[in-house]
């Protein structure tokens, strides 16, 4: 729901943001990005446990 | 209210969804331990390779002291990529630490009815999304701490290399 379908912001987490994070950059593996994976099969959970 | 019940306690609609929400926050207080203490070991493994090559490494040079030259070059490079690595470590560090000011926002000022759903399936995401952080963070360590070894073992090595051969008559 990124961006998002229900009103939602993109980013709902405060990240710490200790340092800039180049060898992710580099790799193209961004931490929001894996959150919102997790978000999405989290809500597919719980979409499944309410039907 | 008995223990157990599944009435209204401390502003949560259930005693249920309250442990979770305690759960879930000890978590995320956890991996920022967890992650400091990475953080930490990374930047004392950065310190002590940059004194071993800006201090030691260049008094070994004015010493009578033969190095064998590719143990040498090997240790330096090891070192140095040690120290790159370590950098890169606490660089990486990127943590949810909570929730954002506009998530935060949107969940006040929102009439999502179910928003304690909405913000426990929020928090464990991100206890996910730091969990696998974690784990490339403590990657990144363990490679700091190899070359560090790497590094000292092979300029011990060739520091020891010549006396070794000559004591063996090789």
């Amino acid at each position: 729901m990124s961006g998002s379908d229900d009103g939602q912001p993109d980013e709902t987490g405060q990240r710490s943001h200790k340092g800039p994070a180049l060898l992710s950059k580099l790799l193209g593996r961004d931490g929001h990005e894996r959150q919102q994976e997790q978000r999405a099969r989290l809500r597919a959970v719980v979409d499944e446990s309410m039907e | 209210m008995s223990e157990g019940s599944d009435a209204p306690r401390r502003g949560w609609s259930s005693k249920r969804r309250e442990t979770v929400y305690r759960e879930l926050r000890d978590v995320l207080n956890s991996q920022q331990s967890v992650m400091d203490d990475i953080d930490d070991k990374a930047l004392r493994t950065v310190r002590i390779t940059a004194l071993l090559l800006g201090v030691v490494v260049p008094a070994a040079g004015l010493a009578a002291v033969t190095f064998q030259p590719l143990l040498a070059a090997v240790g330096v490079l090891a070192l140095v990529l040690s120290a790159i690595v370590g950098v890169l470590t606490y660089g990486e560090s990127d943590l949810v630490v909570g929730p954002s000011g506009a998530y935060a926002v949107s969940l006040a000022t929102g009439d999502d009815a179910d928003w304690e759903l909405d913000f426990l399936v929020e928090l464990a995401s991100w206890t996910e999304s730091n969990a696998a952080d974690i784990a490339d963070n403590g990657r990144l360590l363990f490679y700091t701490q190899a070359l560090f070894v790497v590094g000292i073992v092979a300029l011990t090595a060739s520091v020891a290399f010549y006396p070794v051969v000559t004591y063996f008559g090789a």
